[in-house]
């Protein structure tokens, strides 16, 4: 399928790069690069239940019906994670998130062996509440 | 050193790891297992696996009730399981040792069985700082019920019970003091000897969680003179879903059943029971038979070492990651360098224990990370978890090396 524009460049990156510690190290970059959430976001409301670390995602949605996704996270793997999730999602409308296919991005990033989408690192969770806005 | 046993040096610790067949594959990445999270579960040596599979295979049949030949062999080993577990915590009698699910069932069954009928509105539960939560809720659960108080003893800045604050506690009478042998997140083998004798001296019934005093320190149950003692089969490398409740018998004869059912009766009518004697009262329905075997052959296979030579060895692995991490600037320990079993809870100062969990694992570095099942104990050192490593005695010095080398990896990795 298609990603968008942002989500190809993280796969094209992560293929071209051999051995775990170089995506780790990618990954971690991501999560730096990453503008923190302001922290009028950074609320109850706004954290996912269900995770090892505090993760934030805080939804806006302009005027074309398209969504855009902010996150932030204390650890530093999962602040990666969340960058390049939602890379598969920004500015798409509700019809077209419902069309990723999440687990097919994920598992071409080549981490998914040993960091599944499992229920404890936070990343499930948001991918499950993101979905949410998809129909 | 004992006669007969099995030493544990460089060369045996090779043999006695082909004993664990799951220490030999590989992990994250191709890299050789290292598995450092002993506290969560041990791992089964062959003889433990190939025990359960001889009773499917051979003796399966329910146990106290058929009159034939199958179920006669079956009761006799689940039996002698038993006066094994008893002669290994030097019990007084076999009405003693009540089959559980594990420590949290055992924990569960007193403060339902024993709580439900003992404590009165007001009475006072005395329980650590560094409890498991199964060591917590179980009587947070009754004391809702019957409108007794729990009441914390502190710990101090060296991850001790606070003894000074136990002892005035005491003057409160407490009705009953529950208190783990050993912490799972500090490692802290606590002084449950002198607890017993001074909530005695109160007129506290004692409860001790000995979960993860068991695969290291030698335990008796007579000499710590506790009320109750529980623990888990798979902590001490035997199977998932057995434990023992060790209680005295005068206590646990005066405790109601806790479960219904078979097993646990003597004569049953529709307007009146009468229960089984101990320990078969606590026992209700077809226990964990190939559970129960397996924990003895545990037990059978922990005995052919000397406990005190045991703890030598893991001792000297736990003084050299502690003495190493301890030199490092970035590293906050949780822990103790003395009166532990071999658990080294951390954190790099600064990061998340998450990201060195993840790391140390893509790496084959098996630790836990979280707050191991203490909220408490992390709100009172002010932190959300730790990274836990849990030493056991199929670890050796290849794996401390491996460790060591995979955390200066992944503190270069984080700069």
């Amino acid at each position: 399928m298609n990603y968008t524009q942002c989500a190809q460049q993280h796969l094209d990156t992560f293929a071209s790069i051999r051995g775990w510690e170089g995506k780790y190290r990618q990954l971690m970059q991501l999560g730096k690069k990453l503008a923190p959430l302001a922290q009028e976001h950074k609320q109850d409301h706004n954290l996912v239940k269900g995770c090892e670390s505090n993760v934030w995602l805080q939804v806006s949605k302009n005027d074309n019906g398209q969504y855009r996704f902010a996150v932030d996270s204390n650890a530093r793997i999962v602040k990666g994670l969340l960058v390049i999730v939602i890379a598969a999602y920004n500015q798409l409308t509700a019809q077209q998130i419902a069309q990723v296919d999440i687990d097919s991005y994920i598992g071409q990033l080549d981490l998914t062996k040993h960091l599944s989408p499992s229920r404890n690192n936070g990343i499930h969770a948001i991918i499950e509440q993101i979905q949410q806005y998809g129909r | 050193m004992t006669k007969n046993k099995i030493a544990i040096n460089p060369q045996s610790l090779d043999n006695i790891r082909q004993d664990f067949v799951i220490l030999s594959q590989k992990s994250a990445n191709q890299s050789p297992l290292v598995y450092l999270d002993n506290a969560a579960t041990t791992q089964k040596p062959k003889m433990v696996t190939d025990t359960i599979q001889a009773y499917y295979q051979r003796h399966n049949a329910n146990v106290h009730r058929g009159s034939h030949f199958l179920s006669e062999r079956a009761t006799a080993d689940f039996e002698q399981a038993r006066t094994l577990v008893k002669q290994f915590i030097h019990a007084h009698s076999t009405r003693e040792i009540i089959w559980t699910a594990g420590t949290t069932s055992a924990v569960n069954l007193v403060a339902n069985s024993w709580g439900g009928k003992f404590l009165r509105k007001g009475d006072i539960i005395l329980l650590s700082e560094m409890e498991h939560h199964a060591n917590i809720v179980p009587w947070q659960l009754i004391a809702q019920r019957t409108g007794a108080i729990i009441k914390p003893i502190g710990i101090t800045e060296h991850f001790k019970i606070d003894m000074d604050h136990y002892q005035q506690l005491l003057s409160e009478k407490p009705r009953l003091v529950a208190i783990s042998h050993v912490s799972n997140t500090l490692g802290t083998i606590n002084p449950v000897e002198d607890m017993v004798a001074m909530a005695k001296q109160a007129g506290a019934v004692t409860f001790i969680d000995g979960a993860q005093a068991m695969s290291h320190i030698k335990v008796d149950v007579q000499q710590i003179d506790c009320d109750f003692y529980a623990f888990s089969g798979h902590k001490m490398f035997g199977p998932t879903g057995i434990g023992v409740l060790y209680g005295k018998e005068g206590i646990l004869n005066d405790m109601p059943p806790w479960q219904g059912g078979g097993e646990m009766i003597e004569r049953v009518n529709f307007s009146h029971s009468t229960y089984n004697d101990l320990p078969f009262k606590f026992e209700a329905g077809t226990p964990n038979i190939s559970g129960a075997i397996g924990l003895s052959a545990a037990i059978g296979y922990l005995r052919q070492f000397d406990l005190e030579q045991l703890q030598q060895h893991e001792q000297q692995l736990f003084l050299q990651v502690y003495d190493h991490l301890q030199q490092q600037d970035k590293i906050e320990l949780y822990c103790e360098r003395e009166n532990n079993v071999g658990i080294i809870s951390f954190n790099i100062i600064g990061e998340h224990h998450q990201d060195i969990g993840t790391l140390l694992d893509q790496q084959g570095i098996a630790v836990r990370t979280g707050h191991h099942c203490t909220m408490p104990l992390m709100t009172k050192l002010g932190i959300n978890g730790t990274i836990r490593l849990s030493l056991s005695l199929y670890n050796n010095q290849e794996d401390v090396s491996t460790f060591i080398h995979a955390l200066d990896k992944v503190i270069d990795m984080l700069q």
